[in-house]
């Protein structure tokens, strides 16, 4: 089983939250240790896990959807994305102050936003997603990088 | 036979239980539902709670234990898991007492932000008291578990948990008894303790000291009377208290306006972390019901003013901030050992779980914030022909280098089949059960060799230790439950009359005849060996000075001076 047949959902990147979420409620009351009716495998609620954290999640979901449908999102080579990777690169190096840092930061946070919006058009036309989740997950592993980590060292 | 939920706090502790359904501290220390997780080792034997901080000297007191959980620290020769099963075993007993049941099983509380060493430390710390461990959870989410039962609450609410060490920041999802956890994230560094030290600092600069000039005793006294200044700024303006230092006097003032300009300092952290959370659970703040807010320091009005105005969101207060997370603990205890299956835990991973790479980069396996339980495997393979060992390091945290992050263990698959590089295919199983404790195996496919290990605390207690302190334990622990809470209940009266004997000069006025006559009466019933008139004199004597124990104890401080000798 898929993740969205385990959540039972139609296959497609737009997806309904709060289905998902009675669905996952609707099968954790079933499947949690603690419920134990039947003696569950570990490995189904771990897979109702895993399934409720991709599907819940924009970029994870995009991935997924595109591996399923058989397109390594690893394998594409994208010449449109290269000149703004590297503009952006560039952008990143030449900054020396933290107004400047905190303007690119919002920059990409808005290019995020707007590559997540551009996937839901598209989930008709893989080759255009994939291109768009290419440049997505480029600017996420770009801010993972820039933004401090609300953590800090563990 | 009685299960309990236990909050172990890093200050302060709570035990309590179920009763007619509802949860309910249990009074253990001189008739109050908190203890102050503080333990003195004298010559004359273990001392616990706020007696341990009447008579507490740096040559014997062991405070903030919990900050330590995890480590290899040592506290005159022993481990944090050995002083924490000290707090613990006093709890136990004395509620034994107070309730005359035995208890056997325990709901422990942690902070959600708790690493894996440390909750491995506290379940240890459990065995050594005698506790059978039902489930550790998380503080934030028993919290939830005590308001959302009490409220019969449905929708998304936050915690808000600033207790005396640790700060920790839920986003959980309450649907007809389920309590969800969406994301959470914290500080294990960061809580009442921080702001009492920078308190002292900033008394201490007022007279030119730094604060690294003060020995430890110094300043454990010195951290205290911070306290004290801090607590009494509740009903005014401005609060003063003497530090006696190098035998001179000096008058700490703490002051409504300082006191907030300290206090912002820490606080903006928390919001922090809190917009992080918000972040991670793909939440925002406008679509929640509300911020409960729980832990010794949201007294404070300051902290609930800027949690409302930052979020812009109710903030509940309404589940005593000190009790609810042990009461939390309690229902679950209840839940468990009942199989009632009203309600439901689903709480996550706080911290990434992954293993370094070639290069010292993590390969994260489990991602903070993923449900438990969960299990995830990843394939590995050798880099070199013939390679017929591979070395793992399982590390525990955000960073990209696992060098940032914290060693959890190391171990090595060994006796693989020597092949050509990348023929091996050697599986990594990471696990994490409803408890938080991450397990890893590794076996290697092609000819089914298998290694599981443990994932035990790269520091802190070996197993030799353990089992060797667990023996110990063992057979300290009297066989018989209800001659050992006989001998227990003696060992406490007997000394508690020495106490008071000792401190009859300091009992107000008002209560000096009414304890006399009350350590007459205990000492009376411990001549006759009768157990039950021993406890019920022993209880009126506590729930008397509780009525005047916090009060001396914040005079005596100010007196206090602890001589060269006392250090030694």
């Amino acid at each position: 089983m898929n993740y969205f047949e385990i959540l039972e959902i139609p296959l497609s990147y737009e997806i309904d939250e709060q289905r998902i979420t009675e669905v996952y409620l609707k099968k954790q009351r079933i499947l949690h240790p603690d419920m134990g009716e039947k003696s569950s495998d570990d490995l189904d609620i771990s897979l109702l896990n895993e399934a409720y954290r991709v599907l819940r999640n924009p970029i994870l979901r995009a991935e997924y959807f595109l591996k399923l449908q058989g397109i390594d999102p690893d394998a594409i080579v994208i010449s449109e994305s290269a000149s703004e990777i590297l503009s952006l690169r560039e952008q990143y190096e030449s900054i020396n102050s933290e107004v400047e840092i905190e303007k690119f930061t919002k920059h990409l946070l808005e290019r995020k936003g707007d590559l997540i919006d551009s996937l839901y058009k598209l989930e008709n036309n893989l080759e255009e997603f994939n291109k768009k989740f290419t440049m997505l997950r480029f600017i996420v592993s770009f801010l993972d990088r820039i933004m401090p980590d609300a953590y800090g060292g563990n | 036979m009685l299960m309990v939920g236990i909050d172990l706090g890093t200050t302060a502790s709570v035990i309590a239980f179920m009763q007619h359904g509802m949860p309910r501290s249990i009074a253990v220390d001189v008739g109050k539902n908190t203890t102050p997780s503080v333990v003195n080792y004298e010559d004359s034997g273990i001392v616990v709670g706020r007696e341990a901080i009447y008579r507490m000297n740096p040559s014997h007191s062991v405070f903030d234990v919990k900050r330590f959980m995890g480590t290899n620290r040592k506290f005159f020769g022993r481990s944090p898991e050995e002083v924490s099963a000290d707090i613990l075993s006093y709890l136990k007993k004395s509620a034994e007492i107070t309730l005359r049941t035995s208890i056997d099983a325990a709901v422990i509380t942690v902070p959600a932000h708790f690493s894996d060493a440390q909750r491995v430390a506290t379940k240890r710390a459990a065995s050594i008291a005698g506790l059978k461990v039902l489930r550790l959870i998380n503080e934030p989410t028993a919290a939830a578990l005590a308001f959302g039962l009490d409220k019969k609450a449905n929708g998304i609410y936050a915690v808000y948990d600033l207790g005396g060490g640790t700060f920790d920041f839920s986003i959980l999802r309450l649907d007809n008894g389920i309590f969800q956890v969406l994301a959470t994230g914290g500080d294990n560094y960061l809580g009442g303790n921080d702001l009492d030290e920078s308190i002292l600092m900033y008394n201490l600069s007022s007279y030119g000291i730094d604060i690294s000039q003060l020995n430890d005793g110094e300043k454990m006294l010195g951290r205290l009377v911070a306290k004290s200044l801090k607590e009494s700024l509740g009903n005014q303006k401005e609060a003063k208290k003497n530090y006696i230092y190098k035998n001179q006097n000096y008058e700490f003032m703490l002051s409504d306006v300082v006191m907030r300009n300290i206090a912002q300092i820490y606080l903006n952290r928390t919001l922090k972390i809190a917009d992080q959370v918000f972040l991670d659970a793909g939440i925002i703040p406008e679509n929640i019901a509300g911020i409960i807010t729980v832990g010794g320091m949201t007294k404070m009005p300051i902290i609930k003013e800027s949690v409302r105005h930052h979020f812009r969101v109710n903030v509940m207060d309404e589940v005593n901030p000190e009790e609810a997370v042990a009461h939390g603990a309690a229902i679950h205890a209840d839940s468990i050992a009942f199989k009632k299956k009203n309600t439901l835990l689903i709480d996550v991973v706080p911290l990434t779980l992954g293993i370094e790479t070639l290069g010292g980069n993590v390969d994260k396996i489990i991602h903070r914030n993923t449900a438990i339980p969960i299990l995830q495997r990843r394939e590995y393979t050798t880099h070199k022909n013939g390679q017929d060992g591979i070395k793992f390091h399982v590390v525990q945290g955000e960073r990209p280098l696992a060098k940032d992050c914290r060693s959890l263990a190391k171990f090595e698959l060994t006796n693989i089949p020597k092949m050509s590089a990348g023929a091996p295919r050697v599986v990594v199983e990471f696990s994490v059960d409803v408890n938080g404790i991450l397990s890893v195996k590794a076996s290697e496919k092609t000819t089914g060799i298998a290694q599981s290990v443990l994932v035990e605390p790269s520091s802190g207690l070996s197993d030799e230790d353990m089992v060797a302190i667990l023996e110990n334990a063992a057979k300290n622990r009297e066989s018989d439950a209800l001659e050992a809470a006989h001998v227990f209940l003696k060992v406490e009266s007997e000394r508690m009359l020495n106490f008071w004997e000792s401190q009859m000069n300091e009992i107000p006025q008002e209560h000096k005849k009414l304890v006399r006559s009350e350590m007459d009466l205990l000492k009376n019933s411990l001549e006759l060996e009768d157990f039950h008139q021993m406890a019920q004199h022993k209880k009126n004597i506590e729930d008397i000075s509780g009525q005047f124990l916090d009060e001396i104890i914040s005079e005596r401080l100010s007196r206090k001076v602890i001589n060269k000798r006392e250090l030694a």
